[in-house]
């Protein structure tokens, strides 16, 4: 059941298939305008900045709705009818408010990713019954209590320990994209390294799908664009099944299409020519 | 070498961020009998707040930044405990107890407010990240804070800045303390319409912030409405 949206819009999370790309600018934190339209529940702006995500190459769009002074759970609701009454294409609830999240999942249409669970008591026990409820699929934090690891075997612990609080709710592996956590080497030299190993640990000796929000790699470092390209490259070639990145900056998607294809990832060929074809159309 | 140029060579590791370098000099300019705080504001703290500058230039880049912070760690590491010693009035700049809230693991820019207050003299206790509401109003109540600097750097967290203040407002006990604020998604409006005495933009804004909240304190006043630094 790895895969998200309605049947007329579906989007598979493949090991070894085309990396899914998570369109990540609906977040008030870093887009003004987007910000600006929540206050104003200017869903006109919102869709068009949806829409904008997907014609670039974003398979899912992110929804985030955390606004301080907003209130999260009617206007992530909100959000979603709005993006859903005018696309068909698959979301990811991104919030750590459960009861926004439930209350979003309760007016989707089909199925969604849920971003995030994390190895904390609290975070499982609130967002794995939704999971399972509405038959969703989520994003698993390789982070608890104890804060942030950057050793591979904490790292690679904690999402074998959600992995199994989901199997016992009945979510299967297939259902759940664990993130490795990509922090930025600006304050760690070791981040890409630990991010790299770490993503290479859980796809092949777990198996397990995972995903990931480069930019945070290039935090406080100049020619941030050019380093966030190179890790998705590199990140494709670990076998990242996801990336949660921006669409509309240049060069992204062209990293996604053409790394899929050297990478060997399945019906890559086909998808890096006709993202060529169009492109040269327009 | 005269007192000038140990100073100076105090700057210089803390600019450069050469930690080694930074303690050796401060090292010496103990065993010259120089005053600390003279150590500690012509050398290492002049040399953070140029630091700061650069970075906010983008003439540094944050591995740079990080380097000089831990260098003037060093430096502070040589200098507490002498300053500890003496009973420099070093608690009386006041105290404050940071940290980042709950549900938020961000560490970087707490790092930078905590080590730049500490530069400039204050007391800092920091209680890490993801922090519940209830241990900050614990730790601050044991420490006996004077200003308690919550960090958010996601819109998710910020929430918890309010319950905190909601909590002391609801306890009676709001004037205990003062609360500032800060962090990326973090707003002055925001600061404003959770009550909050404070909000600083860049660290350098909260150091100038808590040395304002202070100087209040110390003439038995509080701010009329949010202090901004932006």
């Amino acid at each position: 059941m790895d895969w998200i949206g309605t049947e007329s819009a579906k989007v598979e999370f493949k090991p070894g298939g085309p990396m899914v790309v998570i369109g990540e600018r609906l977040n008030p934190t870093g887009n003004k305008r987007y910000a600006d339209a929540l206050r104003r529940h200017d869903y006109e702006t919102i869709v068009s900045q949806a829409r904008k995500q997907a014609e670039s190459g974003a398979d899912v769009i992110d929804v985030n709705a955390g606004l301080p002074g907003l209130d999260e759970v009617e206007t992530l609701a909100a959000v979603v009818k709005a993006i859903q009454s005018e696309l068909d294409v698959p979301l990811c609830l991104d919030s750590s408010n459960s009861r926004a999240i439930e209350k979003a999942l309760s007016v989707l249409h089909g199925r969604a990713l849920v971003n995030s669970v994390n190895g904390e008591e609290r975070s499982r026990n609130e967002i794995l019954p939704l999971v399972r409820d509405y038959d969703s699929m989520v994003v698993a934090l390789c982070l608890d209590q104890r804060g942030i690891k950057y050793d591979v075997s904490s790292r690679v612990e904690i999402a074998e320990s959600i992995l199994e609080s989901c199997a016992k709710m009945g979510i299967g592996a297939d259902r759940v994209l664990v993130d490795p956590l990509v922090l930025t080497v600006g304050s760690n030299p070791m981040a890409g390294r630990a991010f790299l190993d770490t993503l290479e640990e859980l796809g092949r000796k777990l198996r397990v799908r995972t995903v990931a929000g480069i930019s945070n790699v290039s935090f406080g470092l100049p020619e941030r664009d050019q380093l966030n390209m190179n890790l998705l490259a590199m990140a494709i070639a670990y076998g990242l099944t996801a990336c949660i990145a921006d669409p509309l900056k240049a060069g992204i998607v062209d990293v996604v299409r053409s790394s899929d294809m050297l990478a060997g990832r399945k019906g890559a060929t086909r998808r890096f020519l006709s993202f060529v074809r169009e492109r040269r159309r327009e | 070498m005269a007192g000038e140029d140990i100073i100076g060579a105090v700057y210089q590791a803390v600019l450069d961020g050469e930690e080694d370098a930074a303690g050796k000099a401060t090292t010496a300019a103990m065993e010259a009998g120089l005053d600390p705080m003279r150590v500690l504001n012509e050398g290492g703290a002049k040399a953070i707040r140029l630091v700061g500058e650069r970075f906010a230039n983008f003439e540094i880049y944050l591995p740079e930044l990080m380097l000089s912070a831990d260098a003037m760690k060093a430096m502070m590491n040589v200098l507490l405990p002498v300053l500890k010693r003496q009973g420099t009035p070093q608690s009386r700049k006041g105290r404050i107890l940071i940290g980042t809230v709950a549900g938020d693991v961000h560490d970087i820019g707490k790092n930078l407010v905590s080590a730049l207050l500490a530069a400039n003299g204050f007391e800092v206790v920091d209680v890490g990240v993801n922090v519940p509401s209830n241990r900050f109003l614990d730790e601050a109540d044991k420490v006996q804070a004077d200003i308690l600097a919550l960090s958010a750097l996601m819109s998710t967290s910020a929430y918890y800045q309010e319950e905190i203040i909601k909590y002391l407002v609801d306890s009676r006990q709001r004037e205990k303390y003062f609360v500032v604020v800060g962090g990326g998604p973090v707003t002055p409006e925001w600061a404003r319409q959770i009550g909050a005495d404070g909000y600083g933009r860049t660290a350098q804004d909260a150091v100038k912030l808590c040395e304002e909240l202070m100087r209040l304190k110390r003439s038995q006043s509080k701010p009329e409405q949010t202090l901004v630094f932006a």
